[in-house]
């Protein structure tokens, strides 16, 4: 047994009480051994033995330039180590499965998930069937962030073990304290980095050393890490870079994926170490970001040119705007020991499973448009709340040029669609989005050749918009309803598959040089605080958020992510920390850890910006992620701006807070 | 779920007649600590539900006394006219409980039975000097609410008896204060609380009460720092130094929601603020203004 | 004592169903009376999806025994709406105040009994009655200018009159 919470038995029983008093029932024997708890010491010499003869799991290494010798010219160097702890999804609906024998040998899944190719792949595996007798229905999933990215498929194979043995339909649920026992977590992680910049502010030389506690099993760490020392530095140009990342083998419940998937951490650092640079230079931050933000054209760390959609300089201007606009009311006069402050952040994210999943990066799509109108699609990727369902649906529907209202999803299913990869890395949108405009631009040409034969003319000249059909541009005498029967008559098949790969990626691993990723996403946020200098409490008033979507196809669905991710970030910045001693989670009931109810929530101000991705669907590209990622250095800048404080650390406690100011 | 015994008597002798003959039951009244406890259990013990208890519901004023009975919910403390007027301190604790949904379902008296460290009633109950009307199959005693608690978790209950009604004296003149800090800004259990009730004239302090909850095996009273303020007007030096003698006081752990020297510290700090506010002038032409007559009058 | 039947009010029909001492409201409705509306977030009172009105007043289902509720009125989400979307349910819709959904039924109870006792709250007010319904999703904004919004034509009614 590698964690406390990993699975030795399964029970099934006809009640729950009968399940529990037979688990209660089981008897364990355990000899104890030597663990390892420390994310640094797993590396020491000496350390117990967990994973081959290093306890690593993965390291990655980003080589540009000299930055050893860069130092040296630098009129200004920051060095500090910041620490983030393990942060708990706390979606609402916990993990839960039911799995039913079906006749013929085939195991059928319904679940709460984001990724059933994945469980489909696991159940097999664990069962010894085909992938072909394994199908998995994802069902409406209460929240999922990353937590039901590779977890899922550990219920979802336990309890079609228990089918498969006692041949009856079996539900699996975990309750809140297994949830948050059982399951992944954000990696806890440390950041050791240095930052030289010239007189004028330019970044001349960084150097990183990203070390994230991988937990008891790999998992996705190797892939998190990649995301981790990819962003290391944050959007801005540096010709002299080294980043170092490893992901370390510990006894604590497994780390995996979660919204931002080892970025928020290094980009904690990242910003943090933007702030501490100008004060050191005495230069205002928001004119240290402007100088050496990317820009098209531009070269990030790893060597790639971003030739188009690069808003990072666009979001900074739009949310200082806004703020400069807008400004707060002043603090009352008659609290003194409250301090006002503001910080920001500009962040960036790799859209898509990037070349580092580049294997995964396919997805299918089927459409079919039913005799009475009603369009139905299925892709292989699902809905957890962010909204995709309503984003394919509005693609589908301007493709196809039938009203929105006629067109809905299914529920995604193994079956329906070839494997098309997971429901991760903000990659919906743009790649289930892309698959559906090829199935419909199939069906577009199909439609258009039998118009254009009822109507005389030339397909090129026939359009559709709302179920509205025209020719050259005028209302043709021909409806939708007569042009599906014309369709029918001529057996011309309204079904279509639609499939998408983006360009492949050229990547050096050696030295960590070349395309990560198709393209990227920039964010600036701005917090605004007040601290009260005696308690050390942190309210948050008011958070300004620019995001670059490309294209927001639904911007009411944009703004619910951004405020949802927004509030995520604030958790992670002033609550929400998983407490460990001796590999036992101390915290695993919602009145321990501490997520942000409605009376924790600020102002939230979402800001649109629109920088046209030329790949993406209508310009668009995937942000989802993004919205959490900068919120806590933003945060955390604000505080120390507002007390003339350092802070290496988060959350950012009243008890943390208050002990740097007695230390002081 | 396990097959268990629950009771539900209709009266107070009914009730301790069960008490005495199930030496391990439970009582329950509201259940929001309660069940959440018998869940992580696998054997439940028997239940003695009480709500039809018709004695121990409602609110009056006797003889100089507030009687809430002991089913006296959050929701109930914190709109009522009588608690406003006599018991200003448990209507600001009521607001700080849990969600509104807890405030629907718990109950003062479950509050108290609980003696949990961190219960927001009792350094409320016991600034405003409150007894406890216990009743058993023999008897009804009464019992300062200052003396119910000997440690987490554990009362001087018999095991046969209920609490039936909290009394509070009304007394003219004092008025009084609940601060406390949690993990967020609601939904939280308190990390440190601090009560305070004073009485001045002509803005001295005559008398006062000062307890400190969560930072103590059991709720703090802190006569040292009442000391303090006795004869001095409420000022800045004086707050300041009562502030020195309940951080002197205090016991605090280290726990999951908070450290040790934070705590120790904070004590200091919410009792200042609970005194500036009772320092404040009051507002005569709020009606809404529990307001102090004493320093009008005198 | 071991099963014992009891008598609900339940969205205005009245059941009897047998239950064991130790069964929680909340698997009541969901096992037995087929009543999927409430939700099991967290079990034990932490977190709101499990509210329904009790006799008028939202309670945690996950802490009420059924035996408890014997003889009460209960509304669930299924109760509410039944002739036709609310208004608050609309302003819910309008404003795509939910992502994932599952907080949802707790969160339009606790807003249907605050708008019944308060019917012009203030935003403070609003975010106090549904403090205790987490929601990871959605940062509360939308749900909470959607309540507002709810609550608006008794604002102007009464502003009309003054």
């Amino acid at each position: 047994m590698r964690y406390v919470g990993e699975a030795l038995a399964l029970v099934a029983a006809a009640t729950l009480a009968q399940a529990r008093a037979a688990a209660a029932a089981v008897v364990v024997q355990y000899e104890e051994l030597p663990a390892l708890f420390d994310m640094a010491a797993a590396r020491q010499p000496g350390a117990p033995q967990l994973y081959k003869e290093n306890n690593i799991f993965k390291e990655l290494h980003i080589t540009r330039g000299d930055p050893a010798a860069a130092f040296a010219h630098c009129a200004a160097v920051v060095a500090h180590t910041y620490r983030t702890p393990p942060q708990e999804h706390a979606y609402l609906e916990t993990q839960g499965m039911l799995a039913v024998p079906q006749p013929g040998g085939v195991m059928q899944l319904y679940g709460s998930m984001q990724c059933p190719f994945y469980v489909r792949d696991g159940v097999a595996a664990v069962l010894g069937s085909t992938l072909g007798a394994t199908q998995i229905t994802q069902t409406s999933t209460g929240g999922a962030f990353g937590g039901k990215e590779d977890v899922p498929s550990l219920p979802a194979a336990h309890a079609a073990l228990l089918a498969w043995r006692t041949r009856r339909p079996v539900r699996l649920i975990y309750e809140r304290d297994e949830d948050i026992i059982c399951t992944s977590k954000r990696h806890a992680a440390v950041i050791r980095s240095k930052y030289g910049a010239d007189r004028d502010g330019l970044l001349r030389a960084v150097e990183i050393e990203y070390l994230v506690d991988g937990g008891a099993y790999a998992t996705l760490s190797p892939i998190v890490l990649f995301r981790g020392v990819v962003h290391a530095a944050g959007p801005y140009r540096c010709p002299n870079v080294r980043v170092d990342g490893y992901a370390v083998a510990t006894n604590h419940v497994p780390a995996g994926a979660f919204r931002g998937f080892g970025s928020p951490q290094v980009l904690f650092a990242a910003e943090r170490q933007m702030d501490e640079l100008a004060r050191q230079l005495k230069l205002d931050p928001v004119e240290l970001r402007r100088r050496n933000l990317l820009r098209a054209g531009d070269a990030t760390i790893t060597g790639q040119t971003l030739h188009a959609s690069v808003g990072a300089t666009d979001t900074l201007d739009t949310a200082l705007a806004y703020v400069r606009e807008h400004p707060l009311a002043p603090p009352p006069a008659n609290a003194p020991h409250l301090k006002y402050g503001r910080g920001l952040s500009t962040i960036y994210y790799g859209v898509g499973l990037g070349v580092g999943g580049e294997y995964l990066a396919r997805t299918g799509a089927t459409i079919q448009i039913n005799h009475d109108g009603s369009v139905v699609f299925a892709v292989g990727t699902t809905e957890i709340g962010q909204g995709m369902k309503t984003v394919l649906a509005q693609i589908v529907a301007e493709a196809l040029g039938v009203p929105f209202a006629s067109v809905e999803m299914l529920p995604t299913d193994t079956t329906r669609v070839p494997d098309s990869g997971p429901t991760v890395a903000s990659r919906a949108t743009t790649m289930s989005g892309n698959a559906l405009l090829h199935a419909a631009g199939q069906l577009r040409e199909r439609l258009n050749a039998v118009a254009a034969e009822v109507l005389g003319r030339a397909p090129l000249q026939i359009s559709l918009h709302h179920g509205q059909i025209f020719a050259d541009g005028a209302p043709a005498a021909l409806s939708f309803a007569q042009l599906l029967h014309e369709c029918a008559v001529r057996r011309v098949s309204l079904s279509a598959q639609g499939w998408h790969h983006p360009r492949p990626l050229k990547y050096d691993w050696q030295t960590g040089q070349g395309d990560t990723y198709v393209v990227f996403s920039f964010a600036t946020n701005i917090a605004e605080v007040l601290v009260d200098e005696r308690t050390g409490a942190t309210t948050v008033l008011r958070v300004t958020a620019a995001h670059d979507v490309g294209k927001a196809i639904s911007p009411a669905g944009v703004e619910g992510q951004i405020e949802g991710g927004t509030l995520q970030g604030i958790g992670y910045a002033l609550t929400e920390e998983i407490v460990q001693a001796n590999g036992v989670i101390r915290n695993p009931h919602f009145s321990t850890y501490i997520i942000p109810t409605a009376c924790d929530m600020p102002e939230l101000v979402p800001l649109i910006v629109e920088h046209p991705f030329p790949d993406g669907p209508f310009g668009a590209k995937g942000f989802g992620e993004q919205p959490l990622m900068g919120v806590a250095p933003a945060i955390a800048n604000a505080v120390c701006n507002a007390l003339s404080i350092s802070q290496y650390e988060l959350p950012l406690t009243p008890e943390r807070v208050w002990a740097a100011l007695h230390s002081a | 779920m396990n097959t268990c015994r629950i009771e539900t008597p209709r009266t107070c002798a009914e009730a301790s007649a069960l008490l005495q003959a199930l030496p391990d039951a439970r009582v329950l009244a509201g259940g929001t600590d309660v069940v959440v406890r018998l869940k992580d259990q696998l054997i439940w013990p028997p239940l003695v539900e009480i709500s039809r208890l018709a004695e121990l519901h409602g609110m009056t004023e006797v003889d100089g006394w507030l009687r809430l009975g002991a089913l006296s919910t959050w929701t109930e403390i914190e709109r009522a006219a009588l608690t406003a007027r006599h018991a200003d301190v448990l209507v600001e604790a009521a607001r700080e409980v849990g969600s509104p949904q807890i405030r629907n379902r718990g109950t003062l008296g479950g509050n108290v039975a609980n003696a949990s460290p961190a219960g927001d009633s009792l350094p409320a109950l016991i600034v405003l000097d409150a007894e406890l009307e216990l009743r058993g199959t023999q008897s009804t005693r009464r019992v300062a609410v200052a003396q119910f608690c000997c440690a987490p978790g554990k009362t001087v209950l018999a095991h046969d008896e209920l609490i039936v009604a909290i009394w509070v004296p009304v007394r003219a003149g004092w008025r009084g204060a609940f601060v406390r800090l949690g993990q967020r800004a609601a939904l939280a259990i308190s990390k440190v609380s601090v009560a305070v009730r004073v009485l001045r004239a002509d803005g001295i302090v005559q008398d006062s009460r000062i307890t400190l909850g969560a930072v103590a095996p059991t709720v703090l009273r802190v006569p040292e720092a009442e000391a303090v303020l006795r004869g001095q007007r409420l000022s800045a030096a004086v707050m300041q130094a009562a502030a020195e003698v309940v951080c002197a006081a205090a016991r605090p752990i280290t726990d999951i929601r908070s450290n040790e020297p934070y705590r120790r510290a904070m004590c200091g700090e919410l009792l200042q603020r609970a005194l500036a506010r009772l320092a404040e002038p009051t507002n005569p032409s709020d009606p809404s203004d529990p307001s102090d007559p004493s320093d009008k009058i005198t | 004592m071991t099963k014992t039947t009891i008598t609900l009010k339940i969205n205005g029909a009245t059941r009897t169903v047998d239950v064991e001492p130790s069964d929680v409201l909340i698997e009541v409705l969901r096992d037995k009376l087929g009543i999927k509306s409430p939700k099991i977030g967290c079990d034990r009172g932490d977190c709101g999806t499990c509210t329904v009105l009790l006799n008028g007043q939202t309670v945690r289902s996950c802490l009420v025994l059924a035996v408890e509720a014997d003889g009460g009125e209960i509304v669930t989400l299924e109760g509410i709406g039944t002739d036709g979307l609310t208004p608050l349910q609309k302003a819910f819709i309008a404003h795509n105040s939910f992502q994932c959904g599952f907080c949802a039924p707790g969160v339009t109870l606790a807003a249907t009994e605050l708008l019944r006792k308060n019917a012009q709250p203030t935003r403070d007010e609003i975010k106090e009655a549904i403090a205790g319904n987490l929601c990871r999703c959605t940062g509360y904004t939308p749900i909470i200018d959607a309540i507002e919004d709810a609550a608006k034509p008794a604002n102007k009614k009464t502003k009309a009159k003054k």
